[in-house]
């Protein structure tokens, strides 16, 4: 009951605050706007958040929709004085996107530790490759054989809709490490679940990014046969990975170093230094993500600082979440999801049915337990960062079919993206490694 | 209604890639600046280690890579960082006015608060005369809101616990210093809600009317947010009444930003309507100290953002007023001095319990000027246009720094005396 008339008096102070400079000019007030909408975003945002694990769904899900809701996404279209987060203050306040991923990696890395990789390393590699297989060969047979009966896919040529197949293919194998740490956090889970699928969901972003770069090399040659064979584009992506890990394991040893000095400013340091390697890492080609998961990783393990360094992270690590899922929701594009949702909803299905079996099949493989074998499937449906990313490239790489993937994937993504943490979420309540604080 | 500092046309149409170009230069400054300040923290000069403990180190830095420094970072881009002084703003003025809870202050007796806004009240008139004279004799330019806001700067104390050490926190001496501190700041914050209350669009003929309606507005706004902030500290706290330290700043910098953010929207002054609705906090609900508690892990953080991008708005370039900089820092010395020694001499008796074992010379200890002075300025060098007195601005900042600097060695004395 407060909350939800906290919620209203925020809702009730945009709108007074728009009122009244209704008729007076909106010219340097960007600032303003941006520092209220962050406001909004946080208290509002979180209220919502917090009611979602009465009911057995992540708090993460509650930001996200909070940001659908209060966002331009969906009100644009039918009431836009509703919108609360305007485009433009989101446009700014998005800038600590950057921040929260990075954030974000740095506790991917740090939860995994050497002594559990060594203790399942078998299960690890075994589910990353066997689940990343059966999906891609899943989801991209499926689409092969479907296609002639869907809407976009069916009037393709032969080449294109065979490149099609692939490159959709390719993204359903993607992850989202953000979704993933989010969800254990928040949950506070840990066991051996929840190590798997940490493990396996960092792992693969690396053979994600691998398979990628094979997929595009492929799809060129399939659509401009004397083109050169996508070498360089192979080379380019070896580079990201090789060269992002080999950064992030010196950014590892700086910080190392430097954590001990720095004292009461080390918080503040590593929001500069996440900032710093998320940007700077798109502009030479590296992936941030990488970077930051494998500095996590070397601080954590190769430092006797690890927990100094994981404590100040996590002092930002809520703040960071709300803004970084709510924008996610209010980036959301609804316009696209009402065009391809039938293709996208297929594509989600699918992925996650293969991811599924996929899973399952490698645990078995690993000879794990059943808890693992038969819940850690329904732990990564979760997409977002790089099968964004993703779409990008291929809808700039391909520019006749490009744009219309892209608009399927980011459909597609907008789907798991709901329907991730909330499974992710009942597998953990499955096996039984949701802490009591996390229950909500 | 106001014209704003920054020219919105330009940032308009600024492309996003080049503002964050200018947050990696941001960002890699902060790295250096973070390294190098604990360099500095390490000299062997008690001025320079207390640059850096006092975080004036950022001031600087922000002002040497700002537009009138390096102009690493133009004009047209401080509209993208203003949420940081907003927020930094009410941030400050929050945590001063959570201090003020009545409980604490009623344990006083009134002649001490006589003593402290005498010497307050008195260092703000000497500065006010002495400003006004300037400007009658032609030194100076008049501009009645410079007087006020720089008496107003001048009155303010830096917090005296930042420049002692233990030794002399057991002092009498220390003890009224220390009560005077925490209050003296307190008319200088209400001259400027008043110098907000009058720049908004006038609602009627009569300016003081309208002034008065505008300065309610900032009360009533500022009380909300303390209600409310208390009310979502409710929400959020357990059935065991615990509260995940976490949460409560996450909700509390929530509600400070949206707020902060809604007054600068209707030109109301952050900080004012901060300190009101810190004080409002503080004495409704019983949870002030655990909320002091979790703002002070991240109270550095948003304090050092705070002066970085502050220092930026700094316009240092072309500063030529140094003898109204000398005659201000000197009357503010006296006034501090003179001020707390009449102020103490007129409201206590020697044999008060306060006043036994005080030096004479308890002003001394005032002579830090602190983060709220700084604030004070910028709120105000933010939000106006038309404040056509850059060099107040110079001199607020650098008799700050200056008496940030000479401070612990005018606290050595009382250490020497009392020992």
């Amino acid at each position: 009951m407060r909350a939800s008339l906290i919620i209203a008096w925020a809702c009730f102070l945009i709108f007074i605050a728009h009122g009244l400079r209704r008729n007076s000019p909106h010219e340097g007030l960007l600032g303003q706007e941006v520092a209220m909408a962050l406001g909004f975003i946080l208290v509002v945002s979180y209220l919502i958040g917090k009611v979602f694990p009465r009911i057995k769904l992540p708090m993460i899900t509650g930001y996200m929709l909070t940001g659908v809701l209060f966002g331009p996404s969906l009100f644009k279209l039918i009431a836009p004085q509703w919108v609360m987060i305007p485009g433009d203050a989101l446009k700014e306040v998005s800038l600590l996107n950057h921040i929260a991923l990075g954030l974000i990696a740095f506790t991917a890395g740090g939860e995994l530790k050497i002594s559990s990789i060594k203790e399942r390393w078998r299960t690890l590699f075994s589910i990353t490759f066997v689940q990343s297989l059966v999906t891609f060969l899943g989801v991209g047979g499926g689409l092969y054989f479907l296609g002639s009966r869907l809407p976009g896919l069916s009037e393709l040529p032969p080449s294109t809709f065979l490149v099609a197949c692939v490159l959709l293919a390719c993204t359903a194998t993607a992850n989202s490490p953000a979704t993933t740490i989010a969800v254990i956090n928040e949950a506070q889970a840990s066991g051996p679940l929840t190590d798997v699928v940490l493990g396996v969901t960092v792992i693969k972003d690396m053979i994600v990014i691998a398979l990628f770069a094979a997929s595009m090399s492929v799809s060129n040659a399939l659509l401009d046969p004397g083109q050169g064979s996508g070498s360089d584009l192979l080379l380019t992506l070896s580079w990201e990975i090789l060269g992002s890990l080999l950064v992030g394991a010196v950014l590892g040893k700086v910080l190392s170093i430097f954590i001990e000095k720095l004292g009461e400013d080390l918080p503040l340091a590593l929001l500069a230094v996440a900032f710093l390697a998320v940007y700077l890492a798109e502009h030479v080609h590296l992936h941030g993500l990488m970077i930051c998961m494998m500095a996590g990783f070397v601080v954590e393990n190769f430092s006797p600082h690890g927990d100094d360094f994981i404590h100040a992270v996590e002092r930002y690590s809520l703040p960071v979440y709300v803004v970084f899922f709510t924008l996610a929701g209010a980036d959301m594009n609804l316009q696209a999801l009402a065009e391809v949702g039938g293709v996208a909803s297929l594509l989600a299905v699918m992925r996650a049915l293969f991811t599924y079996l996929g899973t399952w099949a490698g645990a078995r493989l690993a000879k794990e337990s059943p808890t693992i074998t038969k819940y850690s499937g329904l732990s990564f449906s979760g997409q977002a960062g790089v099968t964004l990313g993703f779409s990008v490239i291929i809808s700039h790489s391909f520019p006749g079919v490009g744009g219309m993937l892209s608009t399927i994937i980011v459909a597609g993504v907008a789907i798991n993206q709901v329907a991730g943490p909330v499974a992710f979420r009942y597998a953990l309540d499955l096996a039984g490694e949701v802490s009591r604080r996390g229950v909500g | 209604m106001r014209e704003h500092l920054t020219p919105s046309q330009n940032t308009g149409n600024l492309e996003n890639s080049s503002i964050k170009a200018v947050l990696v230069v941001l960002g890699l400054l902060l790295v250096a600046a973070i390294g190098s300040s604990k360099a500095l923290g390490e000299s062997r000069y008690l001025g320079v280690r207390l640059l850096a403990k006092t975080s004036l180190f950022f001031l600087i830095l922000g002002a040497f890579v700002g537009p009138s420094g390096l102009g690493l970072i133009e004009t047209s881009v401080l509209q993208h960082l203003s949420p940081i002084v907003i927020i930094g703003l009410g941030w400050i003025g929050f945590l001063y006015g959570s201090h003020l809870e009545y409980k604490q202050l009623r344990r006083f007796r009134s002649q001490l608060f006589l003593t402290a806004f005498g010497e307050s009240l008195s260092t703000f008139v000497l500065v006010a005369v002495t400003l006004y004279a300037l400007s009658l004799w032609g030194l100076l330019q008049f501009d009645p809101i410079a007087i006020v806001l720089l008496s107003s700067t001048a009155a303010c104390t830096a917090p005296v616990t930042r420049f002692s050490n233990k030794q002399k926190e057991d002092g009498a001496t220390f003890r009224l210093a220390h009560f005077c501190s925490q209050l003296d700041d307190l008319p200088g914050l209400l001259a400027l809600g008043v110098l907000f209350s009058i720049t908004p669009p006038s609602i009627t003929e009569s300016a003081a009317l309208s002034t008065a309606f505008w300065f309610m507005v900032h009360l009533l706004v500022g009380t909300v947010f303390g209600v409310i902030t208390h009310y979502l500290y409710e929400t959020i706290e357990s059935a065991a009444g615990e509260t995940d330290p976490g949460e409560l700043t996450l909700v509390f910098f929530g509600m400070l930003s949206l707020t902060s953010g809604f007054a600068a929207y209707l030109d109301l002054s952050p900080l004012f309507v901060g300190v009101v609705s810190g004080l409002a906090f503080a004495n409704i609900s019983h949870h002030s100290d655990t909320l002091a508690a979790a703002l002070a892990e991240r109270e550095h953080t948003v304090y050092v953002l705070f002066l970085l991008v502050s220092g930026c708005y700094w316009p240092f370039q072309g500063f030529t007023a140094w003898l109204p900089l000398t005659l201000y820092l000197l009357v503010r010395l006296l006034g501090k001095i003179g001020g707390s020694l009449l102020a103490r001499n007129l409201f206590l008796k020697e044999t008060d319990a306060e006043a036994v074992g005080a030096s004479q010379k308890f002003g001394l200890a005032l002579i830090p000027q602190g983060g709220l002075a700084i604030a004070m300025v910028v709120s105000y060098l933010w939000s106006f246009k038309d404040f056509a007195a850059p060099w107040a601005i110079n001199l607020v900042h650098i008799s700050v720094i200056v008496n940030d600097l000479i401070a612990p060695y005018l606290l050595e004395g009382f250490e020497e005396e009392e020992t």
